[in-house]
């Protein structure tokens, strides 16, 4: 931590950041969200294969009011499958990294363990066997992740497990932008802060991430979340066929 | 085998195989239909879109201004062919140091160097922004590459030196936050600043403003490369104006009991009095525009210089006479805004020009490759550096 | 140690049949033996080593140190936890993950009041980990080691009053006495699932063949957050069905007071 980054220019030293004081806000302006946030429970944009340099991409933008109180917005971009150095291996390795965007939000560890978790989701995912020898790297630039201001109660402290189901949903849209095989489509709910991600039309659990709430919620969350992976799965789906005939046609 | 003779066959590859093991020969090919393998024409430049202050707290967007965790000063994002930069403009503030002015450092030099040193004192009088370029190509390992770390240097070295932000810009106006009367009676918070025209005398001789200490703003870039094709620094250079010209800087105030505040400490049974460092709080609804030298502000476009292979340009009628003037005075071609990974590293002239669209330059690069840049090529290049200049200030402007 | 596929495709079918069979004998809730010894660090508030079967080894030490928590963030933690695995860079997934995750479980669990020394001032308890030698994922290991030596960890006792938001006083300490740190500190379970069976507590060769496991955290008598998913290897990843996630739960519910009981005794 006293080295200094010899790679990056700085700037001075004591420089401090900026805080900003807080704004009382008034009471009109609570109940006009809180109206709007009614209307919208949910809301995606998904596109893909903007990233010229990358074998495929998607960027995911969700508004999400009913469960995550989040709005984010995430590019994930797939490189691969590609020759790595090194001795045989037969089966593709596969690495995933997450990357703060403009506002810095989570730290590095943080982001480095949600990367590590995402990877091991994956790795039930994709089809690895039939890439010997490859790596596939695939990376994740969060561009914004802002939390909803809400009057309602929300427990969520960590917010960084609200933005999971959306790398998920970016994940596995990248990978069919890339043609790379996978087993099923993957999608995530999140209830009560209990993460889930299925494949096989929610038979088949792949990846679970709890950070608050009791032992009781987790077998009522899983229902819920079912139903948000359908949700997510059949938007990616008419996404994906949508493209299709416009290119068709 | 039998009669001794051997068929040789030529193999023709498919354009992407070609593409992909000659690279060379596949450009040189294009070229020689007037074509770039992007199907661009050689002096042709791709279209820029640029969106200021998307994700900035003082963007119109609904969405993000007004929160309370956004400390994005300034934003743009450009998109260039299938290349997107994403530039955020963030800030901190920094305690002037009063010893360290410029004069006084004057004194303490010899004759000599009184000379160099006022050509420095020049610069002495803006501040650069520092930069942190990520171009995504897929490395792997974490850290900036080369690439990322040249780029960041070449744009913290352009902002200073051509001079377009100003000490004066970033200095900041502290005001003061009093407790003072309302008209109903009741105590409220008020923000004094100096400079505001709507004070009442009375107000001002209550308040102290601080005057032995001078803060300044110090502005971050933080630069990504989606989908980079080819050469980034120009981009990046670009989209960090268009970012700096949409960029605004809160006001900021200190709080009236910090003005002059004095505390006791006790150490090691020593008694102490120290002056209290105060923090500046930013406020949350106010903010001016950053001042910046609209004169001092160019535009940046790179050029690439190839020699045409004569042999591969030639027609098929052309007689031997005509081939063997080519082999001896080689074509050279120049080609504006480099993309594709075939021109990036196949053209190894290259020329990036920081202007613009009066007559003053910025910066010229010029690194001379295998080709031969002639003074007729320079011109050439100088001349449509100007008009992207143009163009490229144009799309800025419309934008804000 | 690498299992040839042969080797591989036999464990895991004595594994996953039913009734299955480990390949060192033990029932699906039995743990490897131990070796635990605490209290060795002269220097430190608290110390424990543990040596698992298999030759894995970590040793753990605790310190405390005074601090102003006025001057705290709220998000700032009283517990500060760092972890060195031999043979393993700092910034490599599986160090990252488990520091980020070990972070999580001992700055929630560990209640801020148990440490606040007056008005004022609290301890920060500094937990430094080091694991010697791993052949396993190491994480149940190190959350006994930590378990222990915050059971054996004794903390100044404080001599000067307790309401210093008035008087300007540092906390002045007795010079001999120390007072036992009363908590009830976490543990940290890891279950593999394989085919329709879940384990506890898997050796190496157990992981290598596993569908998928669960990290699952136990506070305070029950299970509690964080709970993850974890693939502990490349080639038999898995989905599992939801039921097996409550089998694994039920299944560190039947040992973990067992384990609690066996940690508490040990001194």
């Amino acid at each position: 931590m006293n080295v200094q980054d010899r790679r990056r220019l700085l700037g001075p030293a004591n420089a401090k950041p900026l805080t900003f004081n807080t704004l009382t806000t008034s009471n009109e302006s609570d109940e006009l969200k809180k109206t709007v946030l009614k209307n919208e429970a949910l809301e995606v944009a998904l596109h893909t294969g903007f990233v010229s340099n990358s074998n495929g991409s998607s960027l995911v933008e969700v508004k999400d009011v009913a469960n995550s109180h989040h709005e984010t917005s995430l590019i994930t971009s797939v490189y691969g499958p590609r020759a790595i150095r090194g001795s045989f291996t037969s089966q593709a390795s596969l690495n995933i990294q997450l990357k703060n965007g403009s506002l810095e939000k989570y730290s590095s560890s943080q982001l480095k363990e949600v990367g590590n978790f995402l990877t091991n989701i994956f790795k039930s995912v994709i089809n690895l066997p039939r890439y010997a020898k490859s790596g596939i790297d695939i990376f994740i630039y969060l561009i914004y992740d802002k939390e909803i201001q809400s009057n309602e109660k929300s427990d969520s402290t960590n917010s960084i497990t609200s933005i999971l189901p959306h790398c998920i949903t970016g994940i596995t849209l990248a990978l069919v932008d890339a043609g790379i095989e996978i087993i099923d489509m993957a999608a995530g709910g999140i209830y009560k802060g209990n993460v889930f991600a299925f494949i096989k039309s929610g038979e088949e659990i792949i990846g679970f991430w709890k950070d608050e709430g009791n032992r009781e919620d987790i077998m009522n969350s899983i229902d819920n979340c079912k139903k948000q992976y359908d949700e997510y799965k059949n938007m990616m789906l008419t996404y994906l066929v949508d493209k299709e005939n416009c290119k068709a046609n | 085998m039998s009669d001794g003779t051997v068929e040789i066959i030529p193999i023709t590859f498919p354009y992407e195989l070609e593409a992909h093991i000659t690279p060379d020969i596949s450009l040189q090919k294009h070229l020689s239909l007037g074509l770039r393998p992007d199907l661009r024409k050689p002096e042709e430049f791709r279209s820029v879109n640029s969106v200021n202050n998307l994700v900035s707290r003082y963007s119109d967007n609904e969405k993000f201004s007004s929160t309370t965790t956004n400390n994005i000063l300034g934003s743009n994002v450009l998109k260039c062919g299938n290349t997107t930069i994403l530039t955020t403009i963030t800030g901190s503030i920094v305690e002037e140091n009063q010893t360290t002015d410029e004069d006084d450092l004057l004194h303490t030099l010899e004759e000599e160097s009184i000379e160099k040193e006022r050509q420095r004192k020049q610069i002495y009088k803006y501040l650069p922004v520092y930069p942190q370029v990520e171009i995504q190509r897929g490395q792997k390992f974490r850290g900036p590459s080369l690439e990322d770390m040249t780029t960041s240097y070449k744009l913290y070295e352009n902002i200073l030196h051509s001079g377009i932000i100003n000490k004066e810009a970033l200095r900041i106006k502290c005001g003061v936050r009093i407790n003072c009367v309302n008209e109903q009676g009741k105590e409220e918070l008020k923000i004094i600043y100096p400079d505001e025209n709507n004070l009442s005398s009375t107000d001002l001789q209550n308040v102290q403003f601080p005057e032995k200490k001078r803060w300044s703003y110090i502005l971050y870039a933080k630069i990504v490369v989606l989908g980079c094709t080819g050469p980034a620094f120009d981009h990046c250079w670009n989209s960090l104006i268009y970012a700096l010209q949409s960029t605004r800087l809160p006001r900021a105030f200190i709080d009236e009991r910090g003005v002059n505040l004095k505390m006791n400490i006790r150490t090691h049974g020593r008694s102490v009095t120290i002056r209290e460092t105060y923090d500046l709080l930013c406020d949350s609804t106010k903010s001016i525009k950053l001042n910046i030298n609209d004169s001092a502000i160019g535009f940046s476009s790179n050029f690439g210089i190839l020699s045409m292979d004569p042999v591969l340009s030639m027609d098929d009628d052309e007689d031997d006479e005509k081939i063997k003037q080519n082999v001896e005075a080689p074509n050279a071609i120049l080609l504006a805004d480099l993309d594709t990974s075939m021109e990036e590293e196949n053209i190894r002239s290259t020329m990036c020009i920081i202007r613009n669209d009066s007559e003053s330059l910025k910066h010229v690069n010029l690194s001379g490759g295998d080709a031969k840049i002639s003074l007729e090529i320079l011109k050439k290049a100088l001349l449509l550096s100007k008009l992207r200049s143009k163009d490229l200030s144009a799309v800025g402007s419309s934008k804000n | 140690m690498s299992l040839s596929v042969t080797e591989k495709s036999y464990l895991y079918n004595s594994l996953s049949s039913s009734p299955s069979v480990r390949p060192d004998g033990r029932l699906d809730y039995q743990f490897r033996a131990i070796e635990i010894t605490t209290d060795f660090l002269t220097s430190s508030n608290g110390s424990s080593r543990i040596i698992a079967s298999d030759g894995s080894e970590c040793i753990v030490s605790i310190k405390s140190k005074v601090i102003d928590h006025t001057v705290l963030q709220p998000d700032d933690s009283l517990v500060e936890v760092t972890l060195d695995i031999s043979g393993q860079r700092d910034d490599s997934p599986m160090v990252e993950s488990i520091s980020s995750l070990l972070r999580e479980v001992y700055s929630k669990t560990i209640d801020k009041k148990s440490l606040t020394l007056t008005t004022k001032y609290s301890f920060k308890l500094y937990i430094d980990v080091l694991v010697i030698s791993t052949y396993s994922n190491p994480i149940s290991l190190i959350s006994m080691a930590i378990f222990s030596a915050l059971n054996s960890t004794y903390l100044p006792k404080l001599v000067s009053s307790f309401d210093d938001i008035e008087v300007e006083e540092l906390p002045t300490f007795h010079d001999y006495d120390m007072i036992k740190f009363d908590v009830n500190p976490p543990l940290i379970f890891l279950v593999i699932i394989v085919g329709n069976n879940v384990f506890i507590d898997p050796a190496l060769n157990e992981s290598e063949i596993a569908n998928n496991s669960l990290i699952i955290t136990w506070n305070d008598n029950k299970i509690s957050p964080p709970i993850r998913s974890l693939a502990l290897n490349d080639t038999y990843c898995e989905g599992f069905k939801p039921q097996l996630l409550q089998r694994s739960m039920e299944l560190v519910e039947k040992c973990a007071n067992g384990i609690t009981a066996m940690l508490q005794d040990d001194k």
